[in-house]
Parts: structure tokens; C-alpha cells; sequence
């Protein structure tokens, strides 16, 4: 098949176009060896004949290196790929400033059509473009389309196959700066967009408006998610675990295969697929204020105060995303141009404390401070947030300190978001996640479930018992968490923590289930058939219920409200195990906070690999795991300093100096890491 | 004078650019942002917030100071 190239500037329409062409026959992938997307699609000609049309980056010059990867790859695609055709879409309100990208691109000596888009926006804003002059000026062929409408975008379809039929010779040279006169004549009127930004970045009213967009993005997309969690969490149990097992049983395969295809490759299936409403309303939400232009004011409000911490206002938006669900946040922060403080993102946003998270607090703290619980959490969502403004500090000074960056960014102008492009940009984020990063969390889920499964004695099934692989490691391992407030006997809350990799929330099921005394349960060997279309009633049921709660989300869009709510209701009887574990209420505490930084889940995990490579999700895991080991062993030796104040202080003394030194040694390390690594990724 | 110093509505012409910054002389480069560009300064904010400017029909964020490394000439 032909290929031919879409190429332009950023927020010229390249991509609402490329929509309009291609339609729902796209194509997404990343260029090899970058984060950069990569989008083709088939365009169906008027002749009969399909043609790829390859979206490239949206880049201001091709040999730029600022914008470094995106023009690089614009740069070798054109070069190595012969396209048959480029096609350059120029923003027709912003004509003369576009035109600069046309000498790189007619100097490869490709053929070139000129795409004039917006010609709708620039006669709104008064604007003049002589398409005939542009022809006439630069030799070349000319189209004219408004690609929001699709005006003009037939006879473009009738324009490249003729082109491609015969490419008419006869280009002209021309300097840019006489062609823009020429062309373009601008009656210097103050546009829709400047008026807009009267209001949205008012002196006064910008904080409010953008601390209610936040609210609004945050709550919408968290809470009106989360009305489907359960569906795809019992519709897909049903099938991929229940009915695998059911499955594998009934062709008799041995209980470890059925183990690892029920509970692991099934379970994994479980797991991503919980994750996909959230994911999906959030980037629903993000791509309609991407596509309204309105993600750049909220980046210039935000700015000043994202400065302090080194980062540049774009940041923000990944940032408050993670309160709701990190995985997101995490892929939220590609946006971000420059390296250093896409990074940086990365590696802060896993300690916004996310929702998951949220429960587990909710679980403990009503358990040990039931009056308090509100505060304690309010506190625990603090630390996170200061643990993060001193993390991308610290980064920024040691480890980013020469890297010198530059933070003019483009505002582009506002438009209504188009249902065709919110949705498309919706899609391929979610496909991406549920593809590329649900692979990597499939591996892990597999592998811990493996464990949990697999009991002392060789046999399986052992979930969620005293005698799995994974509780027996528990207990081993529990003398290591005595020092941050884990009574000694506590080993459920170390399984805890493991089998909070999965997901936060999954803790709490750990936690309620090994602390209650187990009921020997009778159960046949048969395995029966799950009922898929009873679970898909009561999965379609849960969307209803969970519906009549979305009322109460918005007075409360963290849920604390509710979580609690939803714990007094059960009433759980593992409360008094648990209270008996661990030593004290200030314990369970420390726990909570060790349970907020210790280590991303398998999710996030799986993302952070994809988006920053394994070099940087390395330091980042070590450092969340040293960082909340030591913040939570402090804590706790400080309620002890009273009681034995040598050994409280010896700890405390002690492990602040090893802190140091890990982060002295990290530091260096990430350092040469920087210098190797990053690099690797970026290209 | 420097980009920073316009207030709310000026009109300037940039002169130079007066930095050691190359990440920023580039990045100037590929916008536009070029001696002999006239740039009206949109919106300040207080302090060291960012500026919003509009160069050639676009609008562009830019940090105060990052706006104090480009010279302007005022007609």
C-alpha cells in the first residue's frame, strides 16, 4: 500500500483531520524505540484505491532539538520511508507563523501538498488567506478544508489521487516572510481566544475556575468510573477465573496449571479489566479538555507554584490525577515535553495517594482510631504530597541541576472538543493501557498469585490461608517490619503488604480474611460451571446501585464518607485479631504510612516500565521502599523515645544515617544512570 | 529593556536574546521568538508567575524570568 505523511505544527488540526480521513481505520503503536505515538490509518481514495496515511509528529521545524524526539522522528520517517506524498496542514489563523516549517520540508525533496485547515476560525477571527497567492507563490499544490466540519475534505480526497497519479513539476523559490505578506493579512482584531482568556485567566477568577475544573475532572472521572468497577469485576471473575477453572478442571488438567491459568493468567484479566472504567472516564475527561485548549490556561494558572518544585505547570494535571488512580497519572505525564520533568513526574506520582489506597486506610483506621480516622487520613494524604514536593526537589537540585531547561510553551486556541476526536483519543489511550501495560501486569499478578496459591505442602489453592508460600514468606519476613509498629505474631499485615502489590485495595481483602479465624469449609472437589449470565445480571445490577451513590460523590469526591460507610456495614470480625496484633493504635498507624509509600501496584509498576524504562522504575521503587521503611520505623520509635529512649534513639539515629548514605549511593547511581540511560530511552 | 518589563498591552520589538541558555535560544528559535519578532505581552501575572504573549497570531506561556533574557525595543 502507498504511503503517504501528515505533517504540521502542534494544534494546527493534524490529527482532527487525520480523524477525518482515516475514520475508525487507525492504527496505534509507538515509534520504535520512543514514547512518541505513532498513528496510521487507511484512507479509502475516490478512485478505489487505499492509501496509509502516517500521522507524524506535530513538530515547529525538523531540525530542531528542543522538541528533539518528535522532529527526529518526523526528520527519519520522511527520509527513510518515501512517503509518496506530504501532506503539510498549515492553521490557517496562524498562517505566517506556520509557513517556517515549509523550507525544511520541500528541501527533502518530497512531494508536498499545502493543507490550509481552519478556514472557518481565521474568517470568524476576520482573517484573510489568499489560497491562490500561496499557490502561485510557492508552485506547489494547495488544498483548503475546515477538517472540524469536513468542508473540503472530498475534494482533497480527489487532489491526492490525482497527485499521486502524476506530481505536476514547476516549484517555485520564495522567501517566507514575503509569501506570509502575500497570503495572509490579519485585521489585528482581538480573537475569540484572547476574549475567552479575559475570563479564564483573570487576575481573580482563574484560581476558582481551575481549582473547579480540577474538582469536576477529578470527581467526574474518578467517582463516575467507579460505577463500573464491580461490573467488570464480576463479569470478567466470571469468566476468566470462574470459567477458567471450570475449564481446565473438566479437561482434567493438574491442579498447578489450573492454578496458574484460573488465578493468574485469568485473575490478571480480572485485574486490568477493573482498572479500564476509571482509566477510560479519566481520559475522557482529559481528552475533551485537551481538545477545548483549556489544559494550557490550567498549565499557566498552576505555574508558579509548580516552579518551586522545579517542575514545569503541566505537571499539575498528572499529579492531581494520581489522587484518583495512579496508572493514569503516570501515563498522563508523556505530555510532558522535556525529559527531566517528565521523569520527575513519573517518579513523584505514585505517591499521590490514590483511591485504592483510600480503602485500606478507611479498614485500619476504623479499626484503631475510629474517631479519628478522618484526620489520620487527611494526614496520610498530606505526607504524600510532602514526600512528593521533596522527592522533585531533590531531584531537581541534585540530579537535574545542570539540565537547564526552557518553559515557553504554545497556547492554543480554544475550540469546542470534537466528539469524533475525544472518543478516538480515548480509545488508543485505553487500548495502549489495557495492551502494552496490561502485559506487564499479567506477568506479575501471575507470578504472586503463583505464590499465594501454592501452599507449604505442595499443594493449591491456598489463597488467602495460613498455608500458602506467600504466608509462610509473611512470617519470615515479619521481623522486619517490627521496627515500624507490626507486632511480632502480625504476619497477616506483612502478606498485607504483598499482596498489596496486586492493588492497594486488595490489602484489605488479605487483612480481613487472615485475621479471621478460619472456618474449615467441606468443599467437594467438583468444580462447577460459573453461572455466567446470573454474574452478568448481578454485574449489570452493580452499575445501578453503584449509580444511586454517584449523588453523594460529588460532596465528597475522595469517598472517605462512604469507604466508611461500607466497612461499619460489615462490621468485620477481623477487627479483634487485628487489634490484638498490632501493638498499639500509633502501630497500625505507621503501618498506614507504610502502606501509602512503600511501593507502587503491579499497575502502576507496569506503566512506569513502559513510560521510563526499567533503570528509572528501579531507583524509583528503591527509593519509595527505603523512604517509607525509614519514615514509618521513625515514626514509630518516636512514640517508643519515652519508654527506652536509648533504643528509640539509637534507631532513629541510626537509620537516618543509613538513609543518607542509600541516598548518597542512589543519587550517584541515578546520576551515572542519567548519563547512560536516559539517553537509551529517549531515542 | 527586557520582555518582562512591558506591561499589560505593550507592544515591542525583540532586539536579542541575552542568554546562555541554549535550551531557551532554540527553543525562541523554532517559535518564532527571533530578533526582529514583535511580541504584545497579553497578561502578567504577579512576581515571578508566568506571562502570557502573543508573537505572529499566537499565544505563548513564558516565565518572567525567562522573558528577562529577551531584549526589546519599544517603537
Amino acid at each position: 500500500m502507498k504511503e503517504i505523511a501528515l505533517i504540521g505544527s502542534p494544534n494546527c488540526g493534524k490529527t482532527t483531520l487525520f480523524n477525518r480521513l482515516t475514520g475508525t481505520r487507525q492504527r496505534t503503536g509507538n515509534w520504535p524505540g520512543v514514547t512518541v505515538e505513532r498513528k496510521d490509518g487507511r484512507l479509502p481514495l475516490p478512485s478505489g484505491e487505499s492509501v496509509r496515511v502516517v500521522d507524524l509528529p506535530g513538530i515547529y521545524s525538523l531540525h530542531d532539538d528542543i522538541q528533539g524526539v518528535e522532529a527526529r522522528v518526523a526528520h527519519t520517517y520522511i527520509q527513510s520511508h518515501n512517503p509518496e506524498l506530504v501532506m503539510v496542514v498549515l492553521d490557517a489563523t496562524r498562517l505566517s507563523r506556520q509557513l517556517s516549517l515549509l523550507p525544511d520540508i520541500i528541501a527533502t525533496g518530497k512531494p508536498v501538498i499545502l493543507i490550509v485547515n481552519m478556514l472557518d476560525s481565521a474568517e470568524a477571527e476576520g482573517i484573510q488567506v489568499d489560497l491562490a497567492a500561496l499557490r502561485k507563490g510557492t508552485g506547489l499544490p494547495v488544498a483548503g478544508v475546515v477538517s472540524s466540519t469536513g468542508v473540503g475534505v472530498d475534494e482533497l480526497k480527489q487532489q491526492i489521487d490525482t497527485l499521486l497519479l502524476s506530481y505536476p513539476a514547476g516549484r517555485v523559490d520564495f522567501d517566507v516572510a514575503e509569501l506570509a505578506k502575500k497570503v495572509y493579512r490579519n485585521t489585528g482584531k482581538q480573537s475569540r481566544t484572547e476574549k475567552i482568556d479575559k475570563w479564564l485567566l483573570h487576575p481573580i477568577y482563574a484560581l476558582p475556575i481551575f481549582l473547579a475544573t480540577m474538582y469536576l475532572l477529578f470527581t467526574i472521572s474518578v467517582n463516575l468510573g467507579a460505577v463500573f468497577i464491580d461490573f467488570f469485576d464480576i463479569l470478567l471473575g466470571s469468566i476468566f477465573v470462574d470459567g477458567t477453572r471450570w475449564i481446565t478442571a473438566a479437561v482434567g488438567a493438574p491442579q498447578w496449571l489450573q492454578a496458574v491459568m484460573a488465578d493468574g493468567v485469568g485473575g490478571g484479566v480480572q485485574l486490568v479489566g477493573t482498572f479500564i472504567p476509571v482509566i477510560g472516564c479519566l481520559y475522557l475527561c482529559m481528552s475533551a479538555l485537551e481538545d477545548s485548549g483549556y489544559l494550557s490556561r490550567a498549565a499557566f494558572v498552576i505555574d508558579r507554584l509548580m516552579a518551586k518544585i522545579g517542575l514545569p505547570g503541566q505537571a499539575f494535571i498528572p499529579l492531581i490525577i494520581g489522587f484518583g488512580c495512579n496508572v493514569p497519572a503516570v501515563m498522563a505525564s508523556r505530555a510532558l515535553g522535556q525529559a527531566s520533568a517528565r521523569l520527575t513526574t513519573i517518579f513523584i506520582a505514585p505517591f499521590m495517594s490514590c483511591g485504592a489506597r483510600l480503602s485500606v486506610y478507611v479498614f485500619v483506621g476504623t479499626a484503631f482510631f475510629p474517631s479519628q480516622a478522618q484526620n489520620a487520613i487527611f494526614a496520610l494524604y498530606l505526607l504524600g504530597i510532602g514526600v512528593a514536593v521533596i522527592s522533585a526537589w531533590l531531584l531537581r537540585r541534585k540530579l537535574f541541576g545542570g539540565v537547564v531547561g526552557a518553559n515557553i510553551a504554545e497556547m492554543p486556541a480554544y475550540h469546542r472538543p470534537l466528539l469524533r476526536n475525544v472518543l478516538t483519543q480515548t480509545w488508543h489511550r485505553l487500548y495502549s493501557f489495557i495492551w502494552r501495560a496490561g502485559k506487564r501486569i499479567l506477568v506479575v499478578v501471575i507470578l504472586l498469585n503463583v505464590f499465594s496459591s501454592w501452599g507449604t505442602d505442595g499443594s493449591w489453592g491456598n489463597q488467602d490461608s495460613e498455608n500458602s508460600m506467600l504466608s509462610a514468606t509473611g512470617k519470615v519476613l515479619t521481623p522486619m517490619f517490627t521496627p515500624m509498629g507490626v507486632g511480632e505474631d502480625n504476619w497477616p499485615a506483612t502478606v498485607g503488604l504483598f499482596t498489596g502489590l496486586f492493588a492497594k485495595e486488595v490489602v484489605v481483602g488479605t487483612l480481613d480474611t487472615l485475621y479471621t479465624p478460619p472456618v474449615v469449609s467441606e468443599e467437594g472437589d467438583t468444580i462447577a460451571a460459573p453461572d455466567v449470565l446470573a454474574d452478568a445480571v448481578a454485574a449489570l445490577t452493580s452499575i445501578w446501585d453503584n449509580l444511586g451513590g454517584l449523588a453523594g460523590a460529588f460532596l465528597d469526591p475522595l469517598g472517605i464518607g462512604s469507604a466508611q460507610e461500607d466497612i461499619a456495614g460489615q462490621a468485620p470480625g477481623s477487627y479483634k485479631a487485628m487489634q490484638s496484633l498490632f501493638p498499639s493504635a500509633w502501630g497500625a498507624f505507621c503501618y498506614l504510612v507504610f502502606i501509602l509509600l512503600y511501593a507502587p501496584c503491579v499497575a502502576t509498576i507496569g506503566v512506569m516500565q513502559k513510560e521510563a524504562g526499567q533503570v528509572w522504575l528501579g531507583f524509583s521503587v528503591v527509593w519509595s521502599l527505603l523512604l517509607s521503611y525509614w519514615l514509618a520505623s521513625n515514626l514509630w520509635h518516636l512514640s517508643l523515645l519515652l519508654a527506652s529512649p536509648i533504643v528509640a534513639g539509637g534507631w532513629i539515629v541510626g537509620s537516618s544515617l543509613v538513609l543518607y548514605l542509600c541516598y548518597r549511593l542512589i543519587m550517584s547511581q541515578m546520576r551515572r544512570g542519567i548519563r547512560d540511560h536516559i539517553p537509551a530511552i529517549n531515542v | 529593556m527586557t520582555l518582562n518589563q512591558l506591561f499589560e498591552g505593550q507592544t515591542g520589538t525583540i532586539s536579542a536574546l541575552e542568554t546562555l541558555n541554549n535550551a531557551l535560544v532554540r527553543q525562541c528559535g523554532t517559535l518564532g521568538l527571533i530578533p526582529g519578532a514583535v511580541v504584545q505581552v497579553l497578561r502578567r501575572s504577579r512576581g515571578k508567575g508566568p506571562m502570557q504573549i502573543k508573537c505572529d497570531g499566537t499565544l505563548y506561556a513564558i516565565r518572567a524570568d525567562e522573558a528577562a533574557q529577551i531584549r526589546i525595543t519599544v517603537a
